[in-house]
């Protein structure tokens, strides 16, 4: 796992009017905490965080130098973004040592191409992360998985995955990482299909079953 | 056509659009998606519409999520009827949708049909969307 320097500030102001300011000046809002230690509000810049963000991803480690304060070993525990604009608004940075096992999560990433895909099956990648636990050292960067072995309605669990025994998992192992589904093809209804489908769209018009209602019926029945 | 099964109660109150969505801001499945980008209450017709849309241009080979869902039923009173007499009849269901909601989601097909396949499904749509990738975000 890599590790890179960034620089922050200890920031005396808190609020939202505080924050948006620091965020028209260029900074992202943050909060380092962790270890039982003192809780840091500070500071980041932001094109520099985005650039780390861009390069490293949300797993590498940070040696924080915080300006007045010193250097502290962090990583990135969560990011806040805006969600219709996608902007950084705010970090929280967790504070870690690299003698004591963390959790942190690793990205997976599928090496090779699966015959199931070229005869036509689509692939589901619905879990692309996996939750670690284990000393920061022995933290993998990204965690390859070999799909060249699936064919259509194959599947890897978390379970088929092999790391070292020093790093524990703590997903369920029967979730599925990786999948080569069917192809489902929905075929253009003809002029006839299109009537009986209007038809049955008038059926769909019944109304739904009031939870409610039954409750009431049952209270008039026992009166 | 999208629509609950059970409910609590039959007819609801008009509820606010104001504000940002609380979840599903983000793709959760595919790699590409249809952002909302701005507040509406999408019908289970326009819902479906767009669905057929998306899959009848990617035909083969993709995988579509909707990632909202009608649960609201609002009422209408007949056509020349005097007011009062209480509320009038359920008679659609939409989804609240709020700015940076993420619609749909496809996977299995190269990025420009897939943002062919957003386009026409963004146009069967009342309100005002963007094409979203994973690697863009």
């Amino acid at each position: 796992m890599q590790q890179v320097r960034l620089e922050a500030q200890k920031r005396e102001t808190a609020g939202k009017g505080a924050a948006r300011g620091m965020r028209r000046a260029g900074h992202i809002p943050g909060v380092l905490y962790g270890r039982k230690n003192e809780v840091i509000p500070i500071r980041i810049d932001a094109r520099g965080f985005r650039d780390f963000l861009q390069n490293y991803g949300e797993n590498a480690f940070i040696n924080l130098e915080i300006a007045d304060h010193g250097t502290e070993n962090v990583m990135v525990k969560e990011i806040q973004r805006d969600p219709v604009s996608n902007q950084l608004l705010h970090t929280d940075l967790l504070r870690i040592s690299m003698d004591e096992p963390i959790t942190a999560a690793a990205t997976i990433v599928l090496v090779g191409s699966a015959p199931g895909i070229q005869e036509g099956g689509i692939l589901e990648f619905p879990h692309r992360q996996l939750t670690l636990h284990c000393l920061p050292t022995l933290l993998p960067e990204e965690i390859e998985v070999d799909i060249s072995e699936l064919d259509i309605d194959d599947r890897l669990s978390v379970e088929d995955i092999s790391l070292p025994e020093e790093i524990e998992v703590l997903d369920d192992p029967h979730t599925r990482i990786v999948a080569v589904v069917p192809p489902r093809i929905e075929e253009e209804p003809t002029e006839e299909e299109e009537l009986e489908g209007e038809e049955e769209a008038v059926d769909e018009d019944a109304e739904p079953e009031v939870i409610s209602r039954r409750s009431d019926d049952d209270d008039e029945a026992e009166a | 056509m999208l629509m609950p099964k059970r409910v609590l109660h039959r007819k609801v109150q008009r509820g606010t659009r104001r504000g940002k969505p609380r979840r599903g801001s983000r793709i959760d499945f595919g790699e590409y998606g249809l952002k909302a980008m701005e507040p509406g209450w999408l019908t289970s017709r326009q819902i479906e519409s767009a669905r057929i849309a998306i899959t009848r241009h990617v035909r083969r080979g993709g995988k579509v999520w909707i990632k909202i869902f009608p649960h609201k039923p609002v009422t209408k009173k007949p056509a020349e009827t005097r007011m009062g007499s209480g509320k009038g009849a359920p008679e659609f269901w939409v989804a609240v949708v709020k700015p940076g909601r993420i619609l749909y989601e496809l996977s299995g097909v190269p990025e420009d049909e897939a943002k062919e396949a957003m386009t026409r499904a963004a146009h069967k749509l009342p309100i005002e969307t963007k094409f979203v990738s994973r690697t863009g975000e």
